[in-house]
């Protein structure tokens, strides 16, 4: 029972690892910017099929073509903020008519450039890896790795540089901190780079896990802002919200359907938003 | 008579009169319009929500589809009646409506917006999920029940009494949004859209006016989602799906939020531009995306904001 349990627990930590790169993604977007980012799921998708494509047509290998996607796609995001997110950044409701246009225009581009079809990667790294008895695809603890280091660099650049400094400080108070001499324009295209950055390594990353379609962004894109918002909006209970999230889901699938495990986890996690959100503690501990 | 009433007269005029006159041209028009309407009547329910007190839900699909098999259900469980089929989806919308809104209206606009894709999310799951009860992907078809008026009874399978059928709940619907919206719950949401601050200085109750509005809306979905069905014969888990809570947001944006008309001349928009287009452009919802995006940026007020400056200039 107990190695049953072991595979799904060590591949939803991994899964964690997966996701809170793209919530981090979603997080500091709406962060910055107060924008509900709905086309981060396509962007997710655009790195993968990138990353896909070059690999294939153009015979680079994982690594450059991880890069080269990851770059592309942090450039396009930047352009898009200066010309179209940035006259409503702010405002909830406009924002996200606009990143549904956008979706809805990455999706098809997708589509175009990939087709309709799904594709399994080949692993870039073959063979298996024993984890306390349990076989264990290598690739999975690389992409664990790689993760991780794209985390550590995250933190750093946001705790531990100047310009990380501003970025913060943009996501407490954008006005104070436009008052203080930060440059808050150049701040929100950075932010919006890194947010696609981060939403095009996580889906290059995932590529060779799951199978390449141009829906697949679709999933993670839910289950990221499921994570963002249990972790109310802050980058770190984000993460930790992801590392609650991926290993619950994929353990319950061992007992259930993976669909309703996932319905079941989504709702736990909808209870826990709405008992926060809605004040249900306070008020209990109020009545007290 | 104020210039834009007697531009709604004109165009009931054409939907009622002009329209089922070329039902022998083409087959085709009459059916896109009977659809037009029905997906009217969903955009004019969101307009409520979105237009009126701005708030964004991205899970209007939830509703369609609770609606859609709600009548369904229904029809070929309990073989029940057209109005009383169409009472329970209705019903079961509200309720649904009702237990979501009491907690997600709440919330601060972001959660509201992330909260309500998950609520679709799971339901599409659902729905795709529990086969035996939905048809999943494949759906599940009814043979229609006639709608019976005590003296006189319709067939829904003529496409003509079917597109007046229609017709008349989107004008039912269209006159009891009008009412709502001039009443003064329909002034304080605008007030809600303008600045909700100030509408709980002033002692309204904030959350009641949204979470009335979300109501409406919804139980407006949901009677377009058993219209829906009606038209179809026909309902699959499809509803449930995302695409079809983001198609209410482009309608009533490109034709005009905060304006009811609006939805109507962005579902027409819509749905004629896919019957011409798609046949040989499959990927015309990027043209749909990128006019979201032009509209919001060039004119938030959609078409019938363009039209209703140039009536007032001229």
């Amino acid at each position: 029972m107990f190695e049953n349990l072991l595979f799904p627990f060590f591949n939803g930590l991994i899964w964690a690892l997966v996701i809170s790169l793209v919530a981090l993604g979603l997080c500091i977007i709406f962060g910055v910017m107060r924008v509900v980012n709905v086309a981060h799921g396509e962007l997710y998708a655009t790195g993968a099929i990138l990353t896909f494509i070059f690999l294939q047509n153009y015979g680079l290998n994982f690594w450059l073509a991880m890069l080269a996607a990851v770059a592309i796609v942090g450039i396009i995001c930047a352009l898009l903020e200066k010309f179209i997110y940035r006259a409503y950044e702010g405002k909830v409701s406009a924002t996200l008519i606009l990143s549904i246009g956008l979706a809805l225009v990455l999706q098809q581009i997708n589509l175009i450039i990939f087709g309709g079809k799904v594709t399994i990667m080949p692993a870039p790294l073959p063979g298996a890896i024993s984890l306390l008895g349990v076989g264990f695809p290598a690739y999975r603890i690389l992409a664990a790795g790689i993760s991780v280091a794209y985390l550590i660099l995250m933190w750093y650049f946001l705790y531990k540089t100047s310009l990380g400094l501003s970025v913060r400080a943009t996501m407490q108070d954008r006005d104070m901190a436009a008052g203080l001499g930060v440059n808050v324009d150049r701040v929100s295209m950075l932010t919006f780079g890194l947010g696609g950055v981060l939403a095009a390594a996580g889906g290059a990353l995932a590529a060779p896990i799951v199978s390449v379609h141009y829906l697949m962004g679709a999933d993670i894109l839910t289950i990221s802002f499921i994570v963002v918002i249990v972790g109310e909006l802050s980058l770190k209970k984000a993460v930790m919200a992801s590392f609650v999230f991926a290993p619950l889901e994929n353990i319950l699938s061992v007992f259930f359907v993976p669909i309703i495990a996932r319905v079941i986890s989504f709702i736990l996690m909808c209870i826990i938003v709405a008992v926060r959100q809605t004040g249900l503690i306070a008020k209990i501990r109020r009545s007290e | 008579m104020k210039k834009t009433t007697a531009l709604k007269i004109v165009v009931m005029v054409i939907l009622a009169l002009i329209i089922p006159l070329f039902k022998d041209v083409s087959s085709g028009l009459l059916s896109i319009m009977s659809t037009v309407l029905i997906y009217a009547i969903y955009g004019m329910g969101y307009d409520i929500l979105y237009g009126y007190t701005n708030q964004t839900s991205y899970g209007h699909s939830l509703f369609l589809g609770l609606g859609a098999y709600g009548f369904l259900l229904s029809v070929r469980n309990m073989n029940a009646d057209f109005f009383i089929a169409l009472l329970i989806g209705v019903a079961v919308v509200t309720v649904a409506a009702i237990a979501i809104g009491l907690f997600a209206v709440r919330m601060e606009e972001s959660y509201f917006v992330i909260t309500t894709i998950i609520l679709v999310w799971i339901g599409y799951y659902l729905a795709m999920n529990m086969v035996n009860i939905t048809g999943g992907d494949d759906g599940l078809s009814m043979t229609l029940p006639p709608i019976s008026l005590g003296f006189i009874s319709f067939s829904l399978y003529d496409p003509l009494i079917g597109y007046y059928v229609f017709l008349s709940f989107f004008a039912v619907v269209l006159v009891v949004l009008e009412r709502i919206v001039s009443s003064p719950l329909g002034k304080v949401f605008i007030a809600v859209r303008t600045n909700p601050n100030r509408v709980e200085f002033l002692g309204y109750n904030l959350f009641y006016c949204k979470f009335i509005a979300f109501v409406i809306s919804a139980v407006i979905a949901g009677l377009a989602g058993s219209l829906l069905a009606v038209r179809f014969r026909y309902a699959s888990a499809t509803y449930f799906n995302i695409t079809y809570s983001a198609l209410p947001i482009i309608w009533t944006v490109l034709g005009g939020a905060g304006t009811l008309w609006g939805a109507l001349i962005g579902a027409a928009i819509y749905l004629l531009f896919v019957y011409f287009v798609s046949a040989w452009w499959a990927n015309y919802l990027i043209l749909f995306g990128a006019l979201l995006i032009t509209v919001m940026k060039f004119s938030p007020k959609g078409i019938l904001g363009i039209i209703k400056k140039k009536i007032s200039w001229g």
